[in-house]
């Protein structure tokens, strides 16, 4: 079900956001030309830029999770109506290509990574921007003949396309805001992950083969809970000691096609023990790279309702100078040291990791789980900053305009506006700790606070430091 | 001319008039008319008397007004023109009148907004806009475009049968060939009907007589007359085949790809999309297989792609295509072409299921005679990947002793015993009442949170009633009454009134908690207590409830107990009867807990209660179906279970003082509900307990230390999750038995082996979860299990493949546990007439056997294998009897 938060959001928002590609993405047999649209590199923006050029070592493996990216971006596991498609954000980072998308309902964030094994060529560039992906390249690449040798080439050379001006392949799409979301908030849900199974390739088969394939048209959103057995999973009724929940699994029937390329498949969940449904991240490996899916804890929930980052947010952004100072030092690094970045910086750890983590709001900053280590993008969607348009921080902040938030009484402070009143209790220390309102009951902070609890939050003032993923560290 | 005339004549549809008006008119005449004719569209949209005519009208003749094409199409693709008579004479002459160039530019436009509309599965969306489209695109000689939106309102309106006075050269009636082959749009929307969402309309249309007539046949006709370019439909179907989408989607455009018949030739430019086809849809992947098998016979299918095509089917888990697979390499290799087919017969060693690997050595056995050298190695190779029971045929065909996996003799991996966890703090403040009720109101129900807030609203009430009600009036609102928590909290607030309390007290008619969760005893006796509680919330409040538990499966401290009693009698406060009676069926004690010291009449019943053991431990007895005696009743076609009545002096540990309410039964006896709750099993399995309730964690925390008896209460429900029409749900609460306290009887076995026949694949997982948890307590006894499976088996009320089904997940990690279960069982079975689905049974039993390293024959198996035959049954018992030896 859409929270009643997100589904009040005002059309005047929806800004237009124009990909312009030299040419459309093409496939011939031997040769995938992947067009890029207007994106940053270390050197600026640049109209089309080029990140490799080379031969794909595993051409079978890498085709199909290329395809498997662009059919999430296609897919809505919820609700489905009408595919939305949208072209996949790809980073290269000087020795590998990331592909990533979100699935039209936001709960599916995939990401190919192709890795150096799995690239024959230059090293590649270092930068971010969208590849289109259209309709007869998703075919060409179903129809592909495995076997054959595959060039690969991400940005082509615009003078040897010699295309004008006027010739440009341009396509308006609603400026993504529910990906520019997710990726932030992916990028918190998952840094707290630890891995927590690894299939060999013969169990992984086995077990992805148990899972529904179709997209439930009736819309029931299942849970299902698996247990680490010997090298494989089992299934296990609910939730308990080492259980990883798989929410909605026939939202993993996008590495099917990859399952014949499979060597593991590594899993990924938060720590500890659950008590009801969390986001959980599938990595399958393959000869030269893996595809790591993440799922939202519930088919019906998007990543960008998450709200992991809404506390930080919330804070009055003091460290400018710091984050402009980090984001100065950043360079498409494939893995992100905080510790380098403060002897770089000169900067203490500790504002080093505050930051990020307001980097990581713009969806500057990504998590690989493989690597346990962050890494840098530059989106290519002119977002300003997106996520402070989130819906519950206006909420919030149209309640703090309202001098809706009471003082003290007890361990409670009234939030009303007209007949709309809420208690948020409060600990001894005035932190906000719950609310009685109905997404507070629903999710009790699990989807992040609720517009009152940021309220009173923001009304406390900034007190405490806080981590690159988010967290409020006391 | 007054510009009144024109909206005047509009207004009153005289048609005529306004068309003569508004051909007089030049372009600049034309828009400036626009502003009043917008004006007169809001009018009567927003009137009820508008008449038909003046909104045809309105619609051609602010159309042509606009000279401006994209002002034009956006007036016509309005939804509030849903007009059938645009196209009277006079209007039509307008339309005609615009320059080719302004036509061709307003259709176009139109076919893009056609494509633009959000989908409209009813297929209510207005005509109009599409006919002014065909018209306009006629008219001005272009060719219709490729939209999506255009090829389904071609679609729609070709299938419609009614006679068009805008294109009469197309003839009316069900025949669609007809009109299509008179279309001249035909040749170029048709290759397109796999490119838009056309699912709907290629069923139909609606007016076809028989399936000639409809658009799969019409379409394959016309291609083969040469109208629509046969290849371009065949690559657009195959495309669209391998896109994916919906089950029904896909197969509604097979039909029309079977409809046309492809050649082999044709099937031959499609290999990549039948390869393709392969790994999707079990029906496509079938149509997929029998073209490829085709086109190979044909001698069309190079050697990769056959190699290819057994890759991808192996993988795949429906037998039938396996099957299929082989039955195509065997001809390919009867027709010389051994060594390919063979090779790629190999990668089916690998196949989970052993009998389709075994028929593929049968393939191999066939063509034996040519395998040597290179093959013969790949072949052996491949065979380390058999199951071990068709390792002598392979060391036969191939002449090597290969060392066959899954030899290895594995241990049960068994959970670590459950530890009680304990429940959360009392909540202690209106707030996290609030809170927690909030959350309870939007949860699913459960125990842990429905314990506390009980207790939270006692506590609160008992403190503070108005910081209370001011507390929870965010939170309760006018519907949280339909909940049992939220009617609670509207007696605590006051917001039901005590008279109301008092009168559910005193009649059963005035229930407040009587609906269809609360029937049967278990019910009964939770409403008698949230009855009691409503009482104490609104007249008599405590400072707490005595019956809360300590640990979140429902068990309660004894010391915790006697310390609460403690506090009642230093307050003066008498307990509440049920409460009370709950209290001490969650207490078990040895009597060393300093209840002595207690003086209050409940005080002295609690230590004697402690003293005494607490609620004796009755072992169940089975009642075999068909039972109908007095408090015993057991329909035909299920078993159930009985236990002994609670003697005298049992019942007499139970006898509580009741509260002074007035009007209500006062005795000083156990009340009713908690004898029925305690009483004879019968009432436990009535129909109406059994199908309008649903057993929840709040049974199982009832009695907490008497699992055999919780057991003995769910049993009714849990046979009809197990029954043909599977009921979702009640085996969830078997791991919550296996953590629950006290002996396993009968009672929970029987439970067991109904859960082990549970119908939904969540069901049976928690089936698993319980056995490994009362495996790992020692508490499981495997015989007695598999005895009562075999007697539900015979009655029919538990079935054989969803066992098979349930063991095989219990296998993986605990074979020896398993073997255990079916050494018992499937002896059982082969005794008498076996089953359907009795082969899947023994076929687990083979594997959990293999895995245990099980020995020593069984007579049943030894002589099922000695008999003649080869069905699958047969193939397992033998192969059981040869692995357990004689």
């Amino acid at each position: 079900m859409l929270s009643g938060s997100e589904a009040s959001v005002p059309p005047m928002t929806t800004a237009v956001h124009a990909l312009r590609y030299l040419q459309p993405s093409v496939l011939s047999p031997s040769r995938l030309d992947l067009a890029t649209s207007g994106g940053a590199t270390p050197h600026g923006a640049a109209e089309h830029p080029r990140f490799f050029t080379g031969a794909l070592r595993h051409p079978d493996a890498a085709a199909a999770a290329l395809l498997a990216v662009a059919d999430v971006a296609a897919t809505r596991y919820h609700r489905p109506t009408g595919a939305a498609s949208l072209d996949p954000v790809v980073t290269a980072d000087g020795d590998r290509l990331r592909f990533e998308s979100f699935s039209g309902c936001g709960g599916v964030h995939a990401r190919l990574d192709v890795l150096p094994e799995g690239l024959d060529g230059a090293a590649t560039g270092h930068g971010t921007t969208n590849v289109d992906v259209n309709a007869p390249l998703r075919e060409a690449l179903r129809l592909r003949t495995p076997g054959e040798r595959l060039r690969l080439a991400v940005g082509a050379d615009e003078l040897a396309v010699g295309v004008g001006a006027e010739e440009l392949v341009e396509r308006r799409v609603p400026l993504p805001q529910r990906w520019l979301k997710g990726f932030a908030e992916t990028q918190v849900l998952t840094a707290r992950f630890d891995r927590r199974a690894a299939l060999p390739a013969a169990e992984a088969v086995r077990f992805l083969r148990t899972l529904p394939a179709g997209v439930s048209g009736s819309g029931r959103s299942t849970v299902r809970w698996v247990l680490p057995a010997g090298p494989g999973l089992r299934p296990t009724s609910r939730p308990g000691p080492g259980a990883i929940c798989l929410p909605g699994p026939e939202r993993l029937s996008a590495l099917r096609p990859l399952l014949r390329h499979a060597t593991g498949l590594h899993v990924y969940a938060p720590p500890g023990t659950p008590t009801e449904p969390t986001a959980s991240a599938w990595e399958l490996t393959f000869p030269g790279g893996r595809l790591t899916l993440t799922l939202s804890p519930d088919s019906s929930r998007g990543f960008s309702g998450e709200g992991g980052l809404l506390d930080l947010l919330a804070r009055p952004a003091g460290t400018a100078e710091d984050v402009d100072a980090l984001a100065a030092l950043l360079a498409w690094d494939p893995r992100i040291e905080p510790a380098d970045l403060a002897e770089d910086s000169g900067l203490t750890p500790d504002r080093v990791r505050s930051a990020l983590a307001h980097l990581a709001t713009g969806g500057q900053i990504g998590y690989d789980l493989a690597e346990a280590a962050h890494f840098h993008r530059q989106l290519p969607y002119d977002s300003g900053r997106v996520a402070d348009r989130n819906p519950r921080l206006r909420s919030a902040r149209a309640l703090l305009a309202a001098d809706a938030v009471g003082p003290v009484t007890g361990d409670l402070r009234v939030v009303a506006v007209g007949d709309h009143v809420h208690h948020v209790r409060v600990g001894a220390d005035g932190t906000a700790l719950g609310c009685t309102c109905r997404w507070w009951a629903r999710h009790r902070g699990g989807r992040g606070p609720c517009s009152h609890v940021l309220a009173v939050r923001m009304t406390n003032g900034t007190d405490g430091a806080i981590d690159v993923d988010g967290a409020v560290r006391k | 001319m007054s510009t009144e005339d024109l909206v005047t004549a509009i207004r009153e549809a005289r048609t005529p008039l306004a068309a003569a008006l508004v051909e007089r008119m030049t372009d600049a005449e034309r828009r400036a008319e626009l502003p009043r004719l917008k004006q007169l569209r809001r009018e009567l949209r927003d009137s009820d008397h508008s008449r038909g005519g003046a909104v045809t009208a309105l619609l051609v003749v602010g159309a042509v007004c606009h000279t401006a094409p994209s002002g034009a199409a956006d007036w016509i693709g309005g939804r509030d023109f849903e007009v059938r008579a645009w196209d009277q004479r006079p209007l039509l002459a307008l339309l005609n009148a615009r320059p080719a160039a302004w036509q061709r530019d307003v259709a176009l436009r139109l076919a893009r907004a056609l494509s633009a509309r959000p989908a409209d599965p009813i297929g209510w969306d207005s005509a109009t806009p599409y006919q002014i489209a065909e018209h306009l695109l006629r008219r001005s000689d272009t060719p219709p475009p490729a939209e999506p939106g255009l090829v389904l309102e071609w679609m729609r309106d070709r299938g419609n049968p009614e006679p068009r006075r805008w294109r009469d050269q197309l003839p009316p009636g069900p025949d669609l060939y007809a009109r299509l082959r008179a279309d001249g749009f035909t040749p170029v929307l048709a290759p397109l009907v796999f490119d838009a969402d056309t699912v709907q309309q290629l069923s139909g249309p609606w007016a076809a007589k028989d399936s000639e007539q409809r658009w799969p046949a019409v379409l394959a006709r016309l291609a083969a007359e040469g109208v629509i370019d046969r290849p371009a439909l065949l690559g657009r179907g195959f495309a669209r085949l391998v896109r994916g989408g919906g089950q029904g989607e896909l197969r509604t455009h097979l039909g029309v790809v079977r409809a046309l018949e492809p050649s082999s030739a044709e099937l031959a430019d499609n290999r990549r999309a039948l390869l393709a086809l392969l790994d999707g849809d079990s029906v496509l992947a079938g149509y997929a297989l029998e073209s490829l098998a085709a086109l190979d016979a044909a001698g069309l299918l190079g050697e990769e792609e056959l190699a290819e095509a057994a890759g991808v089917v192996w993988a795949r888990p429906e037998k039938k295509l396996v099957r299929a697979q082989l039955g195509w390499l065997d001809r390919v290799a009867a027709g010389g072409r051994e060594g390919e087919a063979l090779r790629a017969v190999a990668g089916c060693f690998g196949h989970p299921d052993r009998q389709l690997q075994g028929q593929a050595l049968k393939v191999v056995k066939r063509h034996v005679r040519v395998v040597e050298g290179e093959l013969l190695t790949e072949l052996r190779v491949a065979a380390l990947l058999l199951d071990p029971v068709h390792a002598a045929l392979a060391a036969e065909l191939l002449g090597v002793e290969v060392e066959l996996a899954g030899e290895v003799v594995v241990a049960d991996r068994l959970p670590e015993p459950p530890r009680p966890v304990p429940m959360p703090a009392p909540l202690a403040t209106p707030a996290e009442v609030a809170e927690e009720l909030a959350a309870a109101l939007a949860a699913p129900e459960e125990s842990v949170a429905f314990e506390l807030l009980l207790d939270g609203l006692v506590r609160q009430v008992w403190t503070d009633r108005d910081a209370l009600a001011a507390a929870l009036a965010p939170v309760l609102r006018p519907d949280s009454e339909w909940q049992v928590l939220g009617r609670l909290a509207g007696v605590a607030t006051g917001a039901i009134p005590t008279p109301r309390v008092l009168n559910a007290l005193q009649s059963r008619r005035g229930r407040i908690f009587g609906h269809w969760e609360f029937r049967g005893p278990v019910g009964e006796f939770l409403a008698a207590r949230l009855h009691e509680t409503a009482w104490r919330l609104t007249a008599d409040p405590v400072p707490f409830l005595l019956a809360t538990p300590s640990w979140c499966h429902g068990a309660l401290d004894a010391r915790e107990l006697v310390d609460r009693l403690a506090r009642y009698e230093e307050l003066g406060v008498q307990p509440g009867p049920v409460d009370f009676a709950q209290a001490l069926l969650r207490t078990v004690g040895d009597g060393s807990e300093g209840a002595e010291a207690l003086t209050s009449p409940a005080g002295r019943q609690l230590a004697a209660w402690l003293r005494g053991g607490g609620l004796p431990r009755r072992s169940s007895t089975p009642v075999p179906p068909g039972t109908w005696k007095l408090g015993v009743r057991c329909p035909g076609s299920r078993r159930s279970a009985e236990q002994p009545e609670l003697s005298a002096h049992e019942r007499e540990r139970l006898a509580i003082p009741a509260l002074d309410i007035p009007g209500a039964t006062d005795a000083n006896t156990p009340s009713e509900a908690l004898l029925a709750l305690l009483g004879p099993a019968e009432p436990f399995f009535r129909r109406s307990a059994v199908e309008d309730s649903a057993p929840s964690a709040r049974w199982t925390a009832q009695l907490p230390h008497h699992r055999e008896e919780s057991a003995l209460r769910i049993t009714g429900q849990l046979a009809e999750s197990a029954a043909t029409t599977p009921v979702r749900g009640t085996p969830q609460l078997l791991p919550l038995l296996a953590e629950a306290g006290g002996p396993c009887g009968f009672a929970v076995h029987q439970a067991l082996a109904y859960g082990l026949g549970a119908g939904h694949a969540e069901d049976r997982s928690a089936t698993v979860d319980a056995l490994l948890s009362f495996a790992a307590q020692r508490q499981l006894d495997p015989a007695a299990l598999a005895r009562e499976t075999l007697e539900l088996l015979a009655l029919g009320a538990v079935k054989p493949n969803r066992l098979a089904a349930t063991l095989a997940e219990l296998a993986d990690p605990a074979p020896g546990l398993t073997w255990s279960i079916l050494a018992v069982l499937v002896p059982g079975l082969l005794d008498g007439p076996p089953p359907r689905g009795a082969a899947d049974l023994v076929a687990v039993a083979v594997d959990a056997a293999r895995r245990s390293g099980a020995r020593g024959p069984i007579d049943a198996v030894t002589r099922t294998a000695a008999r003649k035959g080869s069905t699958k049954l047969l193939t397992e018992a033998r192969n059981l009897a040869a692995l357990l030896g004689d």
